[in-house]
């Protein structure tokens, strides 16, 4: 299973985002059960490495992709999930986007 | 009604016997036939193999593993031709495992492969047949085996087949074994493991969050060569190429194997130790766990083709190891990848011992003993 994401820049100016939030399922990724629950994934690259970045001009979009971001011991039943992008550094530098994003849900079903 | 494979095989399976049977005493006939007009090539000696042609589920229609076929062999190569109209009678016993639990599986023989009667887009396959099984144990653990008092001081707890969860390759070859020190026990392992991390220093607030896992493997408790082997079985997603999977299988191997060892008390086969060995199988089925191949490694799930050192990490998750980095179910560890960090704080650098727990507490639960894990260069007790 794949998950597909896209962040615009719809503002009038330059940003740039450190990707590091969005490196991997677990880090980018929020999914609840039917019933609300969070489904849990596995635990996230381990923090420090080299540091990437995007730079969107306005307008520009980046795409993200995640493959297999549905645990293989998933119970069947219908899920959502949505992308969560946060980040909040403590000294930015000019034109580094902070913040909090989420996208909307997108539903999914697993089945055996 | 049977499928054909090849173009002009047909295969049919019965069981030999309609009545509920011990695991051990399941068999099974399978006709192969050539229905065609000519000849068909057919390997009769590989096709004998059940752990190569039989495919068994249970009720839950989960795959049952059978043992592994014997060593190739210069038979193996041996390719027969089937006339028109010819056929082979195959059959199997003794695929089921004795530990099999009481129930109704059922069981196909099944080849995509040419010298098997199949191909890729037409494997030759039967129905599948219901197999029912009674599982007994032939011995209650505790009850002294009669006529059989040993010739020397009685054994010490650990080699009796008592309060064993896993399963027994043989009791009485065990019995044997414990004289000659040729016990072998073995479990698989499914642990549920979940880690909260905290007080992620700002720019890292993503990480902040609830993880959860199952921590998969098969450990496998060796008298006769004084080890421990745990094995995680991998199903591979995506396009890698054989180098690169044997970079992964090296890096996992180097970085787990031969570090730390479980000294186990009263164990008089291996007093000074059972030294841990960790390895990764790749499978296409029966798999613990489903690796995505992608261009970096960022979970346990998704690993990066090139990647040989945050692979073993991720397979110290699969091992059950939590994450050192951070706060990590309250306790501080500080920032990640640090200088003098162990394999869970820094991917580069080797395991602790405490990352062997859930592989000691399987092995103490084979073993009935306590036990404990030591690096390999100490003196057990």
């Amino acid at each position: 299973m794949v998950a597909e994401a896209t962040l615009w820049n719809d503002d009038a100016v330059e940003v740039r985002m450190n990707l590091a939030p969005l490196a991997g399922p677990s880090l980018a990724l929020q999914i609840l059960d039917a019933h609300g629950s969070p489904l849990l994934l596995p635990p996230p690259p381990v923090p420090g490495g080299e540091p990437s970045w995007a730079t969107l001009s306005p307008g520009q979009s980046e795409g993200f992709r995640f493959t297999g971001f549905v645990p293989s011991w998933t119970a069947p039943g219908r899920y959502r999930v949505r992308l969560r992008y946060l980040y909040r550094p403590p000294s930015p530098q000019p034109g580094d986007w902070t913040g909090e994003l989420v996208s909307e849900w997108a539903e999914f079903a697993v089945r055996t | 009604m049977s499928e054909y494979g090849r173009p002009g095989l047909r295969a049919l399976a019965k069981p030999e016997r309609d009545e509920v049977v011990e695991p051990g005493e399941a068999a099974l006939e399978v006709t192969v036939r050539n229905d065609a007009g000519e000849p068909v090539r057919f390997n009769r000696h590989q096709a004998s193999h059940p752990a190569l042609v039989l495919q068994v589920r249970d009720e839950r229609d989960r795959p049952v593993l059978l043992a592994p076929p014997s060593a190739p062999g210069a038979e193996d190569l041996v390719v027969e031709e089937l006339g028109p109209g010819q056929s082979v009678l195959l059959r199997y016993a003794g695929f089921l495992d004795r530990s099999l639990d009481t129930g109704t599986y059922r069981v196909r023989y099944f080849s995509p492969y040419p010298h098997l009667g199949g191909t890729e887009e037409a494997p030759l396959s039967t129905d599948w047949v219901p197999i029912s099984v009674h599982s007994t144990q032939a011995f209650r653990p505790g009850v002294e085996l009669p006529q059989w008092p040993p010739p020397f001081p009685r054994p010490p707890t650990w080699s009796v087949p008592l309060r064993l969860s896993g399963k027994l390759v043989d009791v009485l070859a065990r019995r044997l074994g414990f004289l000659a020190c040729q016990g072998v026990l073995e479990q698989e392992i499914d642990e549920q493991r979940t880690e909260t991390i905290s007080n992620a220093p700002p720019g890292s607030e993503a990480w902040n969050g609830t993880y959860g896992w199952r921590a998969r493997f098969l450990v496998r408790v060796e008298e006769a060569s004084c080890r421990v082997s745990v094995t995680i079985r991998i199903r591979l997603v995506g396009t890698i190429t054989s180098g690169q999977r044997s970079a992964w299988e090296s890096a996992i191997r180097d970085a787990w194997s031969g570090l730390f060892k479980v000294c186990a008390n009263r164990q008089p086969c291996c007093v000074n130790g059972f030294p841990i060995h960790v390895a990764v199988q790749f499978v296409t089925s029966g798999e613990h766990q489903v690796v995505n191949v992608g261009t970096s490694t960022t979970n346990m799930g998704n690993w990066g083709a090139t990647d040989t050192v945050d692979v073993s990490h991720e397979a110290g998750h699969m091992l059950g190891a939590l994450d050192e980095y951070f706060t990590v179910n309250g306790v501080d560890y500080g920032l990640g990848r640090q200088a003098d960090g162990a394999i869970m704080n820094n991917p580069a650098n080797p395991p602790a011992a405490r990352h062997y727990d859930l592989i000691l507490q399987a092995v103490r639960g084979l073993t009935g003993g306590a036990g404990c894990t030591q690096p390999v260069s100490a003196m057990c007790g």
